[in-house]
């Protein structure tokens, strides 16, 4: 048996003439402040990180691997810390004007601070028409399953995409995609009038179309804006003493403009900036008042943010890096009205 | 007085026969004079330079220093077309006549040297007939590289000089960005034996930028790169086959 296994490995290695990449390992320290508006004391963490990648490629495609895990450490807290580890594979087939690819992963934490243990495989698959013109389409689906341990929200989402693309250089992409999404919730039950829970769980449907670009700025940087529209459909309601059974609660519709921009003018330096500007409008959900009373408005929220990193590396094997990410909601209702700022740095070995 | 036919016919090709020799000392003097001043035959830059110079604040030290480098660089066969948008810059720019001197020393040196390099390489003549192969040469030197490796880059492209300015391009920008001098030549050296369109080639240093968001060490990715060259068609492919 184990001899047939080898010659057939041996077999497929040989048949699609495969070369391997050679791996990059990354192993690093980070710290970082945390403050946000719900909490008077900032948070401050001290982090380990390692990941692996490779990647074997032969003549018609490649697969690839990779392996990484963080563990962070909260210093103000001496029982607290959070893991986060991932495991992922895929394949990319190049056939003629069609490539195929497939994909899975698995994101796992034992301990993920707000959900306990969480647990989340994740497939895909994807189809793509690359004629011989700056054209392309691409069809998609993922598949992913959450699991919290202290949270109510596991569920099953299963999405369906459709994207054209018109690249006609490396200086300039572009991209218009529709995608549909199915959430089964299996825990989330709706109320009913008497603010009891039912067996009925929650389902989401989702709707978002996307447009994005994304090219060279002159040699050394590199952009991209991604502008998003999306509609939920939700079966969720919500029930509190104060204004009863709330139906629908979670039907919305949203917005969102995001931008990354990245320079890096020599090998040793790295600056980044990523910034998004989102909103909320919730179709059948008033915003709440101070009081917790229902008002007349529908819930709003404005959230904007953003993220600034500059790395620095003497040698190419040891990358320093500093950053600084904030975020902003606005809304009428005080749930919604929050803030958040992070502010680190980190040195990674990279071999 | 003989005035038999055969006597006419005798002056007649004695004087077609100075004739003819006029004709050929005229076509040899001109050919010897564009062999030895093959620029000041031609040009009028000289004197367009010295118009320039003239209207500009520059003394008469200044334009002399000058014009002293332009004489030298068009008796060396060095085109003037070549300096002249220097010295144009410098005018526009207001540069002291003296940093303009210093430039032109160094802008004539590098164009030395480059025909100098392409000289020693066999078929290499179209490399100095078009005047923009000569001239991206010299840019090698003035973006750091040496005489073997300016020797190299043109050894390859010598077959097809249409890619000599796009793959230079990368060269520089891949020098320039950080990659060792030898790194980057195996890169071009295996683009330019790729699929790839030469509108790509300066892609490369796009897929370095964004592998520099993910810490991958250059020597690494280039590798990386140098690998994959030879199973892509396109700078699409390439793109995904080694961005993680």
């Amino acid at each position: 048996m184990c001899r047939k296994i080898f010659f057939l490995t041996a077999a497929f290695y040989l048949s699609f003439n495969i070369a391997a990449f050679e791996p990059v390992y990354h192993a690093g320290v980070s710290g970082s402040v945390n403050r946000y508006s719900d909490s008077s004391d900032d948070s401050i963490f001290t982090g380990f990180s390692g990941d692996v990648f490779q990647r074997e490629t032969f003549n018609e495609g490649y697969y690839s691997w990779y392996a990484g895990t963080v563990i962070d450490l909260n210093l103000s807290d001496d029982n607290e810390y959070k893991d986060m580890e991932k495991l992922s594979v895929d394949l990319h087939l190049e056939r003629g004007l069609f490539e195929y690819e497939g994909r899975s992963s698995i994101k796992f934490s034992l301990n993920s601070i707000d959900y306990g243990a969480y647990f989340q495989p994740d497939w895909g698959g994807s189809v793509f028409f690359i004629p011989d013109s700056p054209y392309s389409l691409k069809f998609d689906y993922n598949g992913s399953i959450i699991y919290q341990e202290d949270y109510y929200e596991d569920r099953v989402i299963n999405s369906f995409g459709i994207s054209a693309g018109y690249d006609p250089s490396f200086k300039f992409s572009s991209s218009v995609a529709l995608k549909g999404i199915v959430e089964n919730y299996s825990e989330y039950c709706l109320f009913n009038s008497f603010g009891n829970e039912t067996s009925s769980k929650r389902f989401d449907r989702k709707l978002s179309a996307e447009i994005s670009a994304g090219g060279t700025a002159g040699y050394f940087a590199e952009w991209e804006i991604t502008a998003e529209t999306g509609f939920q459909d939700s079966n969720a309601n919500r029930f509190s003493s104060a204004y009863g059974l709330d139906e629908d609660s979670e039907d919305l519709i949203s917005y969102k403009l995001s931008s990354l921009w990245s320079f890096s003018p020599l090998s040793s330096v790295e600056i980044g900036a990523e910034g998004f500007a989102g909103y909320l409008y919730y179709t059948d959900r008033k915003a709440l008042d101070d009081d917790g009373g229902m008002g007349d408005s529908n819930l709003t929220v404005f959230k904007t943010g953003g993220t600034l990193d500059l790395g620095w590396t003497k040698n190419n094997l040891l990358f320093w890096s500093i950053y600084t990410s904030f975020y902003r909601s606005f809304s009428a209702d005080p749930e919604f009205d929050e803030w958040g700022l992070e502010t680190g740095a980190g040195i990674e070995y990279s071999f | 007085m003989n005035s038999s036919p055969e006597r006419y016919t005798a002056a007649a090709g004695t004087e077609a026969a100075v004739y003819k020799f006029h004709i050929i000392f005229i076509f040899f003097t001109v050919i010897l004079h564009f062999s030895l001043f093959p620029q000041s035959a031609f040009s009028d830059s000289i004197d367009l330079i010295r118009s320039s110079l003239e209207k500009s604040e520059y003394n008469k030290q200044g334009i002399g220093e000058v014009m002293d480098l332009c004489i030298d660089a068009d008796l060396r066969g060095i085109p003037l077309e070549f300096i002249k948008p220097r010295i144009d810059e410098a005018l526009s720019k207001k540069v002291s006549s003296s940093k303009l001197a210093e430039v032109l020393v160094n802008e004539i040196g590098t164009l030395d040297k480059a025909r100098s390099v392409i000289e020693k390489i066999s078929d290499a003549d179209s490399f100095l007939r078009q005047k923009n192969l000569w001239q991206r040469t010299a840019v090698l030197f003035s973006a750091g590289a040496d005489e073997d490796t300016a020797a190299e880059l043109v050894k390859m492209n010598i077959q097809n000089p249409d890619r000599y300015i796009p793959s230079t391009s990368l060269f520089v920008s891949l020098v320039k960005w950080g990659l060792p001098d030898m790194t980057a030549l195996s890169l071009v050296k295996a683009v330019l034996d790729s699929s790839l369109k030469e509108d790509d080639y300066s892609g490369i240093i796009s897929l370095f930028i964004r592998s520099r968001r993910s810490n991958i060490p250059p020597e690494k990715f280039a590798a990386r790169i140098t690998g994959e060259l030879g199973s892509v068609r396109t700078f699409r492919q390439l793109e995904k086959r080694v961005l993680q």
